[in-house]
């Protein structure tokens, strides 16, 4: 019997429903399902009122949040920069220790002035680099301030690393100093820069060197003491050919090393020796601006804001820590649909 | 006005689409019963589990989505977990009253798979296993469409194309082995 005789004959005498069955399952049909009221929650329905009510709340919270706190008013706090005390240590250089005076006059403040700059550590060697933008009153101004600046500069025991002078228009005018300064005198000087012109800005950066120093000199100290003590050992006339030449090698080699380092301790001492002054003389006037203060809206939209950067931060997070989670999960889930459709069929071949 | 009527022509058309429970059961119980007959290979138990399996539908009638599934596909949905339960159910207690009949002195069948079947090939359907008797009587009894067969048994179409095809020389060579004999 070929396939198609056989399933035309499967076709042909395909069974009924036998008649008791028949009976039992239109009598079903007759039969009114009372419709309770439920709500019907399909897996997307649920997902879509889920997502729904999550940003429902988000938003919700944000606003109440905006509304609460726009109320108090006032402009926003804003940073205060750091002025916190600079940890205390042990070793630095004696040529670099900064003069009381010099500390003193680094910290004064002056009437109708900025207040003064972040001082440079009297304990520390430190990378200091200060920015200062100061206006004159025009190009002459600006040419006898470039002079003065100059002046000051080596009178303090400094150099100048480099002079941008430019006059763009008739009576414009900027130039830009690059002054090196010894740290123990640059808050003098910054005091005496602030008196070319009225001060737009300044800006102070300070980078600790004295860990990378004391680090380089503990090996500096290391190796001495090694090369003396091969130097000792060299002195004995017994000693081995061979010896005598390992020890010669590491001995030409502890050299190159104490060199290098010596070479770095020095450059290093010079760049904490010497600040950095980023001086800006310029003719144009800072574009005045007027306080604004934001109004309810505004600050309701600005807290609003915030919060939401908030939640979307947490978000995130939550999606990162839980994303492979629920990656996992979904694995889970489709394995386990797998093995039962697998197992389904294993039961109905062996049934 | 016109935007009413086709509202309307609309609604009348979605209500047309989702059938009554009666008409649908009426018009699918004879599929049903084949189905489940052909997958248990015992009518007494393919009757109950007919009846089962249109109990629970009616219960689910509302949760129909017509878009989803035709009504017999959904149907043979419900009759299918409901087999598998029943088997998973005569699997355990085989096993635990350990009457499990390997060898069984061959009795006369009773027709079970249909009315005027040749015995030749009651007796071989007989032989086939669950998984191979389904798959027939998706595909050739019940005419379903490789596509809608294959979702059924949560497998591919070209899965689907290659249990029929294994399923019909089985059936081929068991009928061949009894006419042999």
């Amino acid at each position: 019997m070929t396939s198609s005789e056989l399933t035309a004959q499967l076709r042909a005498t395909a069974p009924r429903a036998p008649e008791p069955l028949r009976e039992r399952v239109l009598a079903l049909g007759t039969q009114e399902v009372v419709p309770r009221w439920r709500l019907q929650l399909t897996p997307r329905r649920t997902a879509l009122a889920l997502v729904g009510a999550l940003l429902f709340a988000g938003l919700g919270s944000a606003l109440v949040h905006g509304l609460a706190t726009s109320g108090s008013g006032g402009e926003k706090s804003v940073a205060k920069p750091y002025l916190g005390a600079l940890p205390a240590t042990t070793t630095v250089p004696q040529d670099v220790q900064q003069s009381a005076t010099g500390a003193q006059h680094g910290t004064a403040l002056r009437a109708g002035k900025e207040a003064a700059p972040l001082p440079p550590s009297v304990t520390r060697l430190q990378q200091y680099e200060v920015s200062l933008r100061v206006r004159v009153k025009d190009q002459e101004e600006l040419s006898r301030s470039v002079v003065r600046a100059m002046r000051l500069t080596r009178g303090y025991g400094g150099y100048v690393a480099s002079v941008d002078y430019d006059t763009p228009g008739v009576r414009k005018g900027v130039a830009q100093l690059v002054l090196r300064v010894p740290v123990t005198k640059v808050q003098s000087a910054l005091l005496r820069f602030s008196d070319l012109g009225s001060v737009l800005s300044q800006h102070v950066s300070i980078l600790d060197l004295q860990a990378g120093f004391n680090a380089t000199q503990r090996r500096i100290g290391t190796l001495r003491a090694r090369i003396a003590e091969v130097n000792a050992l060299l002195r004995d006339p017994s000693l081995a050919p061979e010896k005598r030449a390992a020890l010669q090698a590491e001995l030409a080699q502890d050299k190159l090393r104490l060199g290098s380092l010596l070479r770095s301790q020095r450059s290093t001492l010079r760049e904490g020796r010497l600040a950095r002054v980023y001086l800006g003389l310029t003719t144009e006037k800072a574009a005045a601006v007027a306080p604004h203060r934001p109004g309810r809206i505004e600050r309701t939209l600005d807290d609003a804001g915030s919060v939401l950067a908030h939640e979307l931060a947490v978000l995130l997070y939550v999606l990162v820590v839980a994303g492979p989670l629920l990656l996992l999960g979904l694995a889970g889930l489709l394995l386990v649909r797998s093995q039962r459709r697998r197992s389904a069929h294993r039961l109905l071949a062996r049934s | 006005m016109r935007l009413v009527n086709v509202a309307t022509t609309v609604r009348a058309g979605v209500r047309a689409e989702a059938p009554s429970f009666a008409s649908a059961a009426e018009r699918h119980l004879d599929d049903v019963y084949r189905y489940l007959l052909y997958l248990t290979g015992d009518r007494a138990v393919a009757e109950d589990l007919a009846a089962e399996t249109f109990e629970l539908a009616l219960r689910r009638w509302k949760r129909f989505d017509p878009r989803r599934a035709g009504v017999r596909t959904w149907l043979c949905q419900i009759a299918r977990s409901r087999a598998l339960d029943h088997l998973r159910a005569e699997e355990r207690r085989r096993r635990r009253e350990e009457r499990y009949a390997v060898e069984n002195p061959q009795e006369p069948r009773a027709a079970v798979f249909g009315d005027g079947l040749s015995p030749v090939l009651e007796a071989a359907l007989a032989r086939l296993s669950a998984a191979e008797r389904e798959t027939i009587v998706l595909r050739v009894v019940l005419e379903l469409d490789g596509e809608t067969a294959a979702r059924l048994l949560g497998i591919s179409p070209t899965a689907c194309s290659t249990r029929l095809s294994r399923a019909l020389k089985r059936l081929e060579e068991e009928v061949e082995r009894d006419d042999l004999v």
